[in-house]
């Protein structure tokens, strides 16, 4: 019975460490620097590089709500130095300049974010 | 237990390769387009043969497992779905199976006690994990719709929203990728768990096991953890669905790992016990009506027989018969 | 007892005592490592060469289980998977049964004689493994990586021995298809073993005997017509002394309405005779225009245990003889395997019959609506329409003396349907019925051990291991509700629950449910009655003042 146990207690632990690897290399190569991050606050770059909010900007969101919301801690730094206010207005800010800019990614890849629940959206917005 | 580890070994084996080949190699367009094809029409030819393969053999008889009273006597209730007379009720009875798991439904446990004693107790736990995991990887293979539609099917659109309505983490979390979880790993659990399972279970029985959860694994890691930019994922889908032959964008190595091991479950798919997918619709015991005696059954080969006619029998016996009493054909 | 059975308290122990995969314990071997020997009390006897020449069978030779060389034919690999093939074009079950079982368990502790034996290759998805890890070997292309893989064998001399000895161990009872999610029939794996093993000479006494008697005389155990006739006129004479009434059964007679087809073991047999009886009061009762046949002087069909081609022989006399004497329809008596030809197999193999017309019982004018094709009714349908009419006088203080329980045959349950209508009869006929546990009866009933011809007495040890399930049901009501009377519907039952219960149950007689209806009908112009149809004395009616009118 032990032997059992512990059988199927190696086996979850192997699986769990084959995809940890595959984890850890894959963030790895998430983190790449990019060629466009700029030097000034005012900058045209964003808060991280695109590669990395392409796949993480739901979660950097989220953070931002919670950082922002619950600690109260409304600033965010990047490693360059440059100072952002966590909120959405902050993405809106350049990327409202299209208005489809969320809409089109979502839309193809029927993605449904929670965003709008609660914030105007850029569609709403009559200029 | 060699038996356990050398599937896992080879699970893991499946899910290298990719990762090698896409990280290393730059073989990208082997593992996003030209194996997805291979797989896809390996499954679909694979299975059309093997469900043609074992209809085009007959039924030469009735021979339905009746778990319930027969269509008898006016004043007997019968009992339609275990003890089908009609062809409805047969197809509730297979629906019943292949939603529900009636059968499995009845499923207990019988346990020698000292005395000697045999004592029978309930146990669903295999009938529970098994429709728990079912489901889910049903759920979760038509949620993956979102990737091949640009608009997505109404019906899809509220499976997914009920698959995600806890909405919590971000993005919103699947409640079938914790009960798929659940599932899978009950049903490796109890297969070394138990001592009849352990002798009973063979490589194949775990391998497709091992093989879902690298796959369940992988996705799960690509959607919360290490996260993955769904972009071209959907652009390389959607070419998949139109017989596009484009290369496809940059997506990260987890994500070929992920699709190989789906590759590989669908060829592995035909020519193995997963194919019980598709016998579950056609098994005789269940399927065939209980009216062996009220409507002519036709046996295709039904191959003539000579036996011993009543004139023979006479012929041995005519003398002994006589002298009985028993009257005979010729005096 | 014999020297093929251990004393009770022998197999007491070792079910207590020795470990196995149903108590958990686990072995460390795959199954195809596990050993196993054929010794006494574990195997039938091959059937005699002059049976195996009568039949025109292959390969007649003296030879037993233990033997080293068992004489084979040469090639005789080739013999069996061609025949094996063969069956896979015939018969779909075959092919989607192996193809598709995914080890998942539920079968495995559903089987009696694994139940009764701890033997893992009892497990039924291990028995169909037996032959599944053979015919996988039949890709020789992938062979070397499904050996290790898909767990794959050679066809040799150690699987035929394994399959000799497992497919002996399965009576063909159904119990696991119920269970099975994908509703696998064991059965029909088995059935198509025993078929082809006996293409190379590998059989059993007690099936292939019965069946050449069966072919010569109509019936199991080889009686001529004439000591047919004889035997059913002395139970006549019994009828006489206990009931004071004289029954008249006739035999061959044509112009009869009915034809009566039951197993020739209520001829013969103790106790199927005094179900014989219930059946002969019976129809005196309600003066039913019936015949017996002595040329289909059997209902049993132990061609359903050697090869579909003999089944339907032996099964033709039915429609034959029928058809000679002109009846109108076929009245079955109590049978289990006989149920299962004539109702899943019968028409399909030797009808249509349209010289028979649609079965109504004469007594009430019901139709037997669900026999409108195979113009065969069971006794048990026809009794309980008589009953529901009110057309029987019926006393049930009569079976006072006995405490019921009642033991479903197999294949009447599984392969039948037929739950109510005994139940029905029973609760007429007695006050004292009891059920088993409700995981023993109905279609999760046991199997009685011995059942698809291993009713051999060198078999015993397995019998009694095989039956254990069944036994202990029956155990746990008689110290419930002092249950003393196991009622069956089923020929094979009443001979082989007999020595089952005398050894796990004794105190427990076998009784046929006729039985139970003959001891309570009241007969006109009967005297008064004291005793059973056993000639045991009844409770309450030998004291004078007393009346059971």
């Amino acid at each position: 019975m032990r032997k059992n146990i512990l059988m199927s207690a190696w086996i979850a632990l192997a699986l769990l460490l084959a995809v940890g690897i595959f984890m850890q290399q894959e963030s790895g190569a998430g983190t790449e620097p990019s060629a466009t991050a700029s030097g000034k606050s005012e900058s045209t770059s964003c808060v991280y590089p695109k590669e990395f909010m392409k796949s993480h900007h739901m979660q950097v969101l989220d953070e931002w709500r919670h950082d922002s919301v619950r600690e109260g801690d409304r600033i965010h730094v990047t490693p360059d130095g440059r100072e952002f206010e966590k909120s959405l207005n902050t993405c809106l800010d350049c990327h409202s300049r299209n208005k489809m800019f969320c809409f089109m990614c979502h839309q193809y890849a029927n993605v449904k974010p929670t965003c709008w629940n609660c914030h105007l959206s850029p569609m709403e917005v009559t200029k | 237990m060699k038996k356990v580890l050398s599937p896992l070994f080879i699970v893991a084996v499946l899910a290298l390769i990719p990762y090698v080949g896409v990280e290393y190699a730059g073989l990208d367009y082997l593992f996003g387009v030209v194996i997805p094809y291979m797989a896809a029409g390996v499954l679909v030819l694979g299975v059309a043969y093997r469900l043609v393969d074992w209809l085009r053999r007959p039924v030469p008889y009735t021979i339905t497992s009746t778990c319930g009273q027969e269509k008898s006597l006016d004043w007997i209730r019968q009992d339609r779905i275990e003890s089908p007379s009609k062809r409805w009720h047969a197809v509730v009875r297979v629906l019943s199976e292949v939603l529900f798991f009636r059968s499995l439904f009845r499923n207990n446990k019988a346990e020698l006690r000292k005395g000697p004693d045999l004592v029978y107790g309930s146990h669903k736990w295999l009938w529970l994990a098994g429709l728990v995991f079912h489901w889910s990887l049903l759920v979760i293979v038509l949620r993956h719709a979102r990737f091949f539609y640009y608009a997505l099917p109404w019906p899809i659109g509220i499976i997914e929203g009920v698959d995600r309505f806890l909405d919590v983490t971000v993005p919103a979390l699947y409640i079938t990728d914790i009960t798929v979880l659940l599932g899978v790993s009950y049903l490796v659990f109890r297969r070394l768990q138990d001592a009849k399972m352990r002798i009973l279970s063979l490589q194949t029985d775990y391998f497709p096991l091992f093989l879902i959860i690298g796959i369940v694994l992988a996705g799960i890691s690509m959607r919360y953890v290490t996260k993955v930019d769904v972009m071209p994922v959907k652009s390389l889908a959607m070419g998949l669905t139109e017989f596009s032959l484009e290369p496809p964008e940059r997506i990260g190595a987890l994500f070929y790992v992920h699709l190989f091991l789906v590759c590989s479950l669908a060829i592995y798919f035909p020519f193995s016990k997963l194919m019980h997918m598709g016998a579950i619709f056609i098994s005789p015991t269940r399927i065939m009506l209980n009216n062996s005696r009220e409507k002519q059954h036709k046996n295709p080969w039904n191959t003539p027989i000579r036996f011993r006619t009543y004139t023979e029998y006479e012929e041995e016996f005519r003398d002994k018969m006589k002298k009985a009493g028993i009257p005979v054909e010729k005096e | 007892m014999s020297q093929y059975l251990p004393k009770v308290d022998e197999l007491k122990k070792e079910l207590n005592e020795k470990p196995g995969v149903l108590k958990g314990d686990y072995s460390k071997k795959e199954w195809w490592e596990l050993p196993f020997e054929f010794r006494d009390g574990n195997f039938c006897w091959p059937a005699k060469p002059e049976v195996v020449e009568e039949l025109g069978f292959p390969n007649p030779r003296k030879w037993v289980a233990t033997d080293e060389d068992w004489k084979l034919p040469d090639g005789w690999q080739k013999t069996l998977k061609d025949a094996m093939k063969e069956r896979f074009k015939k018969y779909r079950t075959l092919k989607l049964y192996l193809d598709s079982c995914v080890r998942c368990g539920a079968c495995a502790d559903k089987c009696h004689f694994f139940l009764g034996t701890g033997d893992p290759k009892n497990m039924p998805v291990l028995r169909a493994e037996l032959v599944r890890s053979v015919y996988r070997n039949d890709f020789p292309m992938v062979e070397k990586i499904l050996k290790g893989f898909a767990g794959a064998r050679k066809l040799d001399m150690h699987v035929l021995k394994e399959w000799y000895m497992y497919f002996y161990q399965c009576t063909e009872c159904r119990r696991c298809s119920v269970f099975c999610p994908m509703g696998i029939d064991t059965a029909e794996i088995t059935m198509m073993v025993r078929e082809i093993l006996q293409l190379i000479g590998i059989n059993n006494n007690w099936i292939l005997a019965p069946v050449a008697n069966c072919n010569r005389t109509g019936n199991h155990l080889g009686i001529e017509p004439h000591t047919f006739k004889q035997n059913i006129e002395s139970l006549v004479d019994d009828i006489e002394d206990i009931t004071g009434v004289t029954v008249n059964p006739t035999f061959n007679r044509k112009g009869a309405e009915i034809l009566f087809i039951t197993p020739s073991g209520d001829v013969f047999g103790d106790p199927g005779v005094y179900t014989m009886m219930g059946y002969m009061l019976l129809f005196e009762h309600i003066g039913l225009d019936y015949t017996i046949s002595t040329y289909a002087s059997e209902g049993g069909n132990f061609g359903l245990f050697t090869s579909n081609a003999m089944m339907k022989k032996l099964n033709a006399k039915m429609y034959h003889e029928a058809q000679r004497l002109g009846v109108k329809w076929i009245l079955g008596g109590e049978c289990g395997h006989m149920w299962r030809v004539v109702h899943q197999y019968m028409s399909t193999m030797n009808g249509p019959v349209d010289f028979l017309e649609e079965p109504v019982s004469p007594i009430t004018g019901t139709k037997f609506s669900n026999a409108k094709a195979a113009k065969m009714v069971h006794i048990a349908e026809f009794t309980a329409d008589l009953i529901h009419n009110g057309k029987l006088k019926l006393d049930p203080k009569r079976n006072d003396h006995l405490r019921t329980t009642f033991h479903d045959s197999c294949n009447v349950a599984r392969g039948m349907g037929m739950f109510e209508e005994p139940r029905y009869i029973l609760n007429k006929v007695c006050n004292s019925f009891h059920e088993m546990d409700e995981n023993t009866i109905r279609e999760q009933t046991f199997c009685c051990g011995s059942g698809s011809g291993i009713n051999a007495e060198e078999y015993m040890e397995m019998r009694m291991k095989g039956g254990f399930p069944r036994a202990n049901a029956v155990r746990k009501v008689r110290e419930k509700y002092d249950v003393d009377s196991l009622v069956t519907i089923c020929a094979i039952d009443r001979a082989t629950l007999t020595p089952l219960m005398r050894y796990w149950n004794p105190g427990v007689s076998v009784y046929g449910l006729h039985e139970l209806v003959g001891n309570a009908l009241v007969m006109d112009g009967e005297k008064k009655r004291t005793e059973d149809l056993r000639e045991e004395p009844m409770a309450g009616f030998d004291d004078e003042g007393e009346s059971d009118a």
